[in-house]
């Protein structure tokens, strides 16, 4: 069976998430191929999926009446981006103003 | 056994039962309708004892019965698995459960909590009479019982879904 690979967009829900696949398909009229996504809900035991990761999903029996999918691995974590805190914002400033001179 | 085997996908290879090479054809029957793999029955519609037929085997063959539920009491947070809900044993082989010895007679599915599993999983005696009923219907352990009872890996095996039925769904 071919693997169904696709990208976590959402993680709100407990035990479950979201995952888009992509799939592509040459129509026939266009002559073009044609890129189209389907939304699976699938289950995560660990609940360690972020939004952007990319995951491997597997075929389950239905875990309840939307979800029929198992998260098997997690092929490659999104990078999450962190906002820095106001103590290492406060460093760096002191660190890169220059010393300030008597004025007279 | 293949990947896409639905006993694999189902898990019931794995949480019921080990990998085996079905040897022996089995048949479930609720009033006259046939049960196949991951198919979805109404509990109104279970709750008479199925008719479950053998049909390998010889008169001198015999074979054990168990039906049990892996999802109590529910299939996100399973800590009650499994729920036995009937034992038959002392079947001959080519004919069907009727004619076997009822050890733990036949419970109702009453799925309360999400959608359950209902596997009916088929041993091969070695000899008449070997089978020695379980305490209890509850935290019953399939693979334990048949290594208690010499019973070997399965032979046959098929399961169904079943959720709770709402009154939305019954009108």
């Amino acid at each position: 069976m071919k693997p169904v690979v696709g990208v976590v967009v959402s993680n709100k829900m407990q035990k479950s998430v979201v995952v888009a696949v992509d799939r592509l398909f040459h129509h026939k009229i266009f002559n073009r191929y044609v890129k189209r996504t389907s939304k699976f809900m699938a289950h995560d035991e660990q609940n360690q999926c972020n939004i952007g990761d990319r995951v491997k999903l597997d075929p389950s029996r239905p875990l309840s009446k939307r979800k029929n999918w198992i998260v098997a691995e997690i092929l490659k974590k999104a990078r999450i981006y962190t906002p820095p805190s106001a103590d290492s914002i406060a460093q760096s400033s002191s660190i890169t103003k220059p010393p300030s001179t008597p004025s007279t | 056994m293949a990947r896409s085997d639905p006993l694999i996908i189902g898990r019931v290879i794995g949480d019921v039962i080990d990998p085996f090479n079905p040897s022996v054809k089995m048949s479930v029957t609720y009033n006259n309708k046939q049960v196949y793999n991951g198919h979805e029955l109404f509990p109104s519609s279970v709750n008479l004892k199925p008719r479950v037929q053998v049909h390998d085997g010889d008169l001198k063959s015999f074979f054990t019965l168990i039906m049990t539920d892996p999802d109590v009491p529910g299939p996100s947070d399973p800590y009650l698995r499994e729920h036995l809900h009937w034992i038959v044993t002392d079947i001959p082989g080519t004919t069907d459960a009727t004619f076997g010895k009822e050890i733990v007679s036949y419970e109702v599915p009453r799925p309360n909590i999400g959608i359950h599993r209902f596997a009916f999983i088929l041993f091969k005696q070695n000899r008449r009479g070997s089978v020695v009923p379980p305490s209890t219907r509850d935290r019953f352990f399939t693979k334990k019982f048949a290594e208690q009872n010499q019973l070997g890996l399965p032979v046959a095996a098929v399961y169904y879904n079943c959720q709770r039925e709402t009154a939305a769904r019954r009108r």
